[in-house]
């Protein structure tokens, strides 16, 4: 059976989570670290985090081959796999958010709103991070796929889900504000520049430097993962996660030029997206297609995302509606974000 | 003739289980069920995966057990050498520890199993095994693996792999035992363990592993019916 098991959902899942924690640090960057100037869009980065973290078990319950037995995770986690910390972080990352979004909307002129934010920031940077960090340790910690062993693997996890919920804040920033015909913050948007371009440098150096350590590894391993580098995954790996998802946004975002017009910051965030989620893509689909036919003897196979069916491009595309309604129901139900804005104008 | 061989090839199919009845009645109070298969023994008639198959309801494609074939050389000096394959039931198992719901354990008799009533059907284990032991099934909605026939075991039979290997490649029992088949096997032949350096402690012995598994590139071709086709090393 050359199939492999997790398929297209299972990368959507860490696409998902990590925007989720990502959007929600830059959220409470002002909180914490007093970046007054990213107030401008924080309460939107907590509404994209909040409606993406409801989107990212989706796909991981649709995969389960029992799904209905999805709440066994929470009545029996066992403690040695990092798998079962998912449903504690999950909840928690969720009530932290809700909880803030409630505060921020009807009571941000109570006498304790602020230090109440700032004590749910603290235990929400941590629990994001872990949320982001755990799932790229369930893919390190498996010594069975060459792909995944190795410890960089939760680093860049954490450091891809900061790039890739910042990026979208950007876009949906800029998006959002010229629907509602509301003036851009340059500043705003050139200290998010800022935070993007560090963070992606360090991912893109904790990346390539992974890789070019692959190179050096003994004939017969290198030789099925040379293949699946430069023949499976060309495009995606080379192609879309290094260059067009890495490099490119690296060189254009250098120049603080490149937020003076919204559309090249729109365009490589776009870039970035697709970079972040051609990393997921690269790492789950591409661990699984280096299988062992024998010990030591090594092959690949070769994985194609149908239609229909499950994982099918239509799945997928439901998955990301569903992700847009949540988002949107988000700004309507909690307003504040727009009040914010005014305030701060 | 054939009609003899046959005639004794089924009585003995028949007594096997009995003797090891006799022999369980005998055996230590703690058991702890072991493997050994001798290589230099199996014939390659794939009569183990074709009867665990059978015994375990295992979907078409998927094997709990399965023979890969190693055919070395060159024309006119080959040699084909088989390898049967199965879990491993190591005692430090990758599988467990990372199973969410610890639907995955070892049990006191050394035997890896899974709970099918708690396993949610994740597939992290199948991942973890560095053997490639475990399958997710898609008619229960769970993984499966090798079990050693459990529900055969607790009748006193072995597993259906064993009673129907022809080579008497297969050999199994308790090595807390020193009468048991496997202790005697393991007392007299050296053997030796599927990619020891996992850590895992494989607990699954076989004898003249080193032809099987000692290929440089270009060596040998490799038939896997999991893969499918003809692999070259
Ligand atoms: S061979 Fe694989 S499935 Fe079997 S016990 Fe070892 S790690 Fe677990
Ligand atoms: S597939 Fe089942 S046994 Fe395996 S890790 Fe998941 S829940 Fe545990």
């Amino acid at each position: 059976m050359t199939e492999i098991l997790w398929g297209s959902l299972i990368t959507v899942y860490p696409f998902f989570s990590g925007i989720a924690a990502g959007a929600y640090i830059v959220s409470i960057l002002p909180v914490l670290f007093k970046r007054e100037e990213l107030k401008e869009f924080s309460l939107l980065a907590l509404l994209i985090a909040w409606a993406t973290l409801i989107t990212a078990p989706i796909p991981l319950v649709f995969h389960l081959g029992s799904p209905w037995r999805a709440g066994n995770i929470f009545i029996f986690p066992q403690s040695t796999s990092p798998m079962a910390l998912f449903g504690y972080l999950w909840i928690i990352f969720l009530i932290i958010s809700t909880t803030t979004i409630i505060i921020y909307n009807w009571f941000s002129n109570t006498a304790w709103f602020r230090s109440t934010v700032t004590a749910l920031s603290v235990i929400g940077i941590v629990i994001s991070i872990l949320f982001s960090g755990y799932v790229g340790f369930i893919f390190g910690s498996t010594k069975s796929k060459e792909l995944w062993y190795t410890p960089i693997v939760p680093i860049s996890f954490v450091l891809s889900a900061i790039v890739s919920g910042a990026a979208l804040v950007g876009l949906l920033y800029i998006l959002i504000w010229r629907i509602s015909r509301l003036r851009i913050d340059i500043q705003a948007l050139n200290s998010l520049r800022k935070i993007i371009w560090w963070t992606l440098l360090l991912d893109v150096v904790f990346v390539s430097s992974e890789f070019i350590v692959k190179t050096y590894h003994p004939a017969a391993v290198w030789r099925p993962l040379s293949e699946l580098f430069f023949r499976h995954l060309g495009l995606s790996y080379l192609g879309i996660q290094l260059i067009i998802g890495g490099i490119i946004p690296l060189i254009v975002l250098l120049f603080k030029k490149s937020i003076s017009s919204p559309s090249i910051m729109s365009l490589m965030s776009i870039l970035i997206l697709a970079g972040v989620f051609a990393y997921r893509w690269n790492l789950i689909i591409g661990g699984q297609l280096v299988i062992e036919a024998s010990p030591y003897v090594y092959t690949t196979i070769s994985y194609v995302v149908g239609l229909l069916g499950e994982g099918g491009i239509l799945w997928i595309t439901s998955i990301f509606l569903v992700w847009a309604f949540l988002l949107s129901l988000a700004l309507v139900i909690f307003p504040r974000w727009k009040v914010e804005v005014k305030l701060h104008d | 003739m054939v009609e003899l061989a046959e005639s004794r090839f089924i009585k003995l199919q028949e007594e096997l289980p009995r003797l090891f009845n006799r022999w369980i009645e005998k055996k230590s109070a703690n058991p702890r069920w072991v493997m050994v298969i001798d290589l230099t023994r199996c014939v390659g008639c794939y009569s183990c995966q074709a009867s665990c198959k059978m015994e375990n309801g295992v979907p078409y494609e998927y094997f709990r057990t399965h023979v890969e074939v190693i055919e070395r050389g060159t024309y006119p000096n080959v040699r084909r050498v088989f390898l049967p394959r199965l879990c491993n039931h190591c005692d430090n198992p990758s599988c467990v520890p990372v199973c969410p719901v610890g639907a995955t354990y070892k049990r006191e008799d050394g035997i890896v199993v899974v709970d099918y009533e708690r396993c949610i059907g994740c597939g992290y284990c199948v991942q973890a095994c560095p053997y490639g032991a475990r399958y997710s099934n898609p008619e229960t909605g769970t993984v499966d693996k090798c079990d050693y026939c459990l529900h055969k075991l607790s009748d006193g039979e072995v597993p259906a792999c064993v009673s129907n290997c022809m080579g008497g490649a297969r050999i199994f029992g308790d090595v807390n035992d020193p009468e048991s088949p496997v202790s005697k096997v393991l007392s007299s032949k050296a053997v030796a363990t599927l990619k020891p350096e996992t850590g895992n402690d494989p607990r699954v012995y076989y004898v003249g592993l080193e032809e099987a598994t000692k290929i440089g590139p270009g060596e040998a071709i490799v038939i896997n019916p999991k893969v499918g086709g003809v692999i070259r090393t």
